[in-house]
């Protein structure tokens, strides 16, 4: 019943609520507009001036209905690295598509043969370039996560998650669980960056 | 509840949707529709050296009902029309497994072009424009180089007029079926 009342909030009201449009972040305050807050689960310092180089972007969904243009959409991406670059801070960004193709143009296809796997992902770190992995990820009960993983050791540096709202109208709009999720990776960044404004 | 909702959803969807047949007009030889696909990009090639395989990925409606495959085959102009499945197949019994260990992705099927020869892959997307509409992109890739040579787009449009083959796969078949044309010295001679 949930779903449904869901799926009826989001048909009707996808003309109103904004979902994956980008929005410039506030210039005083230096945040995206928002009255939520995402919940940071893990935050570990570490250099992250040493390797705001290069971002592989990536989403993921496991929710049942397809609210954002598929399990791996493009649409999505797009999205988060528009997000991204409005942070001034990382210099450039590809998502998985766009990594496949640096790495046969550098020659690397051979060596990596597949970016279906952690494992490989991390080669194509250590081959290629040391960026950092940001991941979008949705879970079936439609709880956002943004994860920041360094692929060469596959640790997570920093994981934060925010909720759907629980009646539903607002549910998913950038506003409830996007932009809460991008400010604490600005916090994120804030207190590991010397440079970051 | 949710199971009685879905099959409401179910039951509504299968009335609106006619079955995909892939049958090429005898005549015209394209597939009857009197829609058009928007165009999104041209590039002049020559076809003619891709023509002995073609990949076809499943489009991205959640089922398999060799549709697209067959589609490509009534068009009657490349040899081998195989899909990721039958790729494997077509790797080993090529011997082409020490070469080309993998093929999930670009990276795999660029390795495979090397090490066979040149092919193209077809294959869709989903595009979402500023007013959120969704589009289904119809797209042809070298898998060499990973360009892509040719895209054409419909929109999906589940309120009015549905999303069917006459509103949007034959279109985007026709619109290949013509890029064939412009791109090919052989296509429809023999």
């Amino acid at each position: 019943m949930k779903q449904l009342l869901l799926v009826i909030a989001i048909l009707t009201l996808s003309s109103c609520v904004s979902v994956l449009k980008d929005v410039p972040r506030d210039s005083t305050s230096g945040y995206f507009p928002t009255i939520f807050e995402a919940k940071t689960l893990k935050k570990t310092s570490f250099d992250i001036d040493s390797r705001n180089q290069s971002v592989y972007v990536e989403f993921k969904s496991n929710y049942q209905l397809d609210l954002y243009g598929g399990p791996q959409s493009k649409s999505a991406t797009n999205y988060m690295i528009q997000q991204l670059k409005k942070l001034n801070y990382f210099k450039e960004f590809f998502d998985h598509d766009e990594l496949q193709l640096l790495l046969i143009k550098n020659n690397l296809s051979e060596q990596i043969p597949s970016l279906e796997s952690n494992v490989s992902i991390s080669n194509a770190a250590k081959l290629y370039k040391p960026f950092l992995w940001l991941k979008l990820e949705i879970d079936e009960k439609l709880n956002h996560k943004l994860i920041l993983v360094d692929p060469l050791t596959l640790e997570e540096y920093f994981i934060a998650e925010s909720y759907p709202n629980e009646w539903g109208l607002i549910t998913i709009s950038d506003e409830a669980v996007k932009l809460p999720l991008f400010n604490a990776l600005i916090d994120y960044i804030k207190s590991n960056s010397d440079t970051f404004k | 509840m949710r199971n009685y909702i879905l099959l409401i959803l179910f039951i509504l969807l299968t009335a609106c949707t006619e079955p995909r047949l892939a049958k090429l007009d005898v005549n015209t030889k394209t597939f009857k529709t009197e829609e058009q696909a928007i165009i999104v990009l041209n590039k002049k090639v020559n076809l003619d050296k891709f023509k002995s395989l073609i990949l076809v990925s499943e489009d991205l409606f959640g089922y398999y009902d060799a549709f697209n495959k067959q589609t490509v085959q009534q068009i009657g102009y490349f040899e081998n029309v195989v899909d990721f499945d039958e790729l494997q197949t077509f790797i080993i019994q090529n011997d082409l497994v020490d070469k080309v260990p993998e093929v999930r992705d670009r990276l795999g099927l660029h390795n495979l072009s090397k090490a066979y020869k040149p092919f193209v892959w077809l294959r869709y997307q989903i595009r979402k424009s500023e007013d959120n509409k969704h589009h289904i992109q119809l797209i042809l890739t070298d898998t060499l180089t990973a360009e892509d040579y040719f895209i054409a787009e419909t929109v999906l449009d589940n309120f009015w007029v549905g999303v069917n083959a006459r509103e949007n796969w034959y279109p985007l078949f026709n619109g290949l079926i013509d890029y064939i044309k412009n791109n090919s010295e052989t296509f429809g001679t023999n």
